[in-house]
C-alpha cells in the first residue's frame, strides 16, 4: 500500500480570494471495509481532521469522516488580502534564472491532518501569484 | 529554589500549557462523538444541533451529479452566502450518516468542494447553524449506478 500522505496543495490567489486545492494519498478506509477486509472493525483508518493555518490564523477547520473517498479531494476558499502574497515567477525569469529577493516571498500557507490512527500528515504551501501587468 | 523562581516556573509551566489549547482547533469528533455514530440524518442533526427543525432557505447552494456511474467519489460543492458559525455535510447512503463538520472563521469563503463515498443512491444534506442560532439547510438527491463503497 501507498504511503499515506498529503500528494499535493495548490494555491491559486486571485482578487484577494485564495483557491486551495489538495489531494492526499489515504485508504480512508471505513468501518465496513476493514470488517470485511481484516475482520477487525477497529482497523477502519481515515482522516478525522484537517486544519489549514497562515502563520497563526486559522482558515480551514473541517472534522471529517470515513465517507470522503479514497485519495480524496478537497477544495476550499479563503480571503487572503490580510496575508502577504508572494510573487510568482514567469517561465522567462525562470529561465533567465531570476532568484526572487527575500521580500518577495510570501506567508505559508500550512496543511495539517490526522488520521485516525493518529498520523499527522503537514505540507506547506506559499501564497504566491503571478504580477499583475499594468 | 526560592520562591520567587518556583512562582516564575509556575507562571510559565501555565502558560506554556495554555496556549496550545488556544491554537488547537475544535474537534468535533471529541465534542460531538455521537454525531459520528448516527445512522440517518434526523439523529446526526438532533446531536449536532440539539432539537431545533432546520428551516430550508436558498441562500446555501449545493451542486451534485444527478446520476454517478460509481459512488466512490461522488463530487459535492457547496457555498452559501449565510452568517454561519458551522457547516455540516450529510448523507443517507451510508451506514453512518456524517461526513463532515466545518468550523467557519472569518477568513472563510464558505465554498468547499470535495469527493465523497456514496454506498447507494440517497439524499447529500447542508446544515449550517447561522450566526443567528437558526438551523438552515438544503439538501439534493443523487443516483448511484454501482455503490463505491461497502459503507
Amino acid at each position: 500500500m501507498a504511503r499515506s500522505k498529503i500528494t499535493a496543495v495548490k494555491v491559486k490567489v486571485k482578487n484577494g480570494v485564495a483557491t486551495a486545492k489538495m489531494v492526499f494519498s489515504h485508504p480512508m478506509m471505513t468501518y465496513n471495509q476493514a470488517k470485511a477486509k481484516t475482520g477487525n472493525r477497529d482497523d477502519a483508518n481515515f482522516i478525522t481532521h484537517i486544519t489549514g493555518k497562515v502563520g497563526k490564523e486559522t482558515v480551514l477547520d473541517v472534522s471529517t469522516s470515513q465517507f470522503f473517498s479514497k485519495n480524496p479531494i478537497f477544495k476550499f476558499n479563503f480571503k487572503c488580502d490580510t496575508f502577504k502574497i508572494g510573487r510568482k515567477l514567469s517561465g522567462r525569469e525562470i529561465d533567465n534564472g531570476v532568484k526572487r529577493k527575500e521580500s518577495e516571498k510570501g506567508d505559508l500557507l500550512t496543511i495539517t491532518a490526522v488520521d485516525r490512527k493518529g498520523n499527522t500528515y503537514k505540507k506547506e504551501v506559499e501564497l504566491a501569484a503571478r504580477k499583475k501587468k499594468k | 529554589m526560592n520562591r520567587r523562581n518556583f512562582i516564575y516556573f509556575a507562571g510559565s509551566v501555565v502558560a506554556l500549557s495554555v496556549v496550545p489549547v488556544n491554537l488547537s482547533a475544535k474537534d468535533y469528533r471529541k465534542l460531538k462523538p455521537k454525531v459520528w455514530e448516527a445512522h440517518n440524518i434526523d439523529d446526526a442533526t438532533k446531536a449536532l444541533y440539539g432539537m431545533k427543525t432546520p428551516i430550508e432557505s436558498d441562500k446555501i447552494k449545493l451542486k451534485v451529479p444527478k446520476i454517478n456511474s460509481s459512488g466512490g467519489a461522488v463530487p459535492v460543492k457547496f457555498e452559501t452566502s449565510l452568517d454561519a458559525k458551522t457547516i455540516a455535510l450529510f448523507q443517507d447512503a451510508n451506514p453512518e450518516s456524517a461526513v463532515a463538520v466545518f468550523e467557519v472563521n472569518k477568513y472563510d469563503l464558505k465554498k468547499y468542494e470535495v469527493k465523497i463515498k456514496m454506498g447507494k443512491s440517497g439524499t447529500i444534506m447542508v446544515l449550517v447553524e447561522g450566526t443567528d442560532g437558526k438551523i438552515y439547510m438544503t439538501k439534493a438527491t443523487t443516483e448511484v449506478a454501482a455503490g463505491g463503497c461497502e459503507g
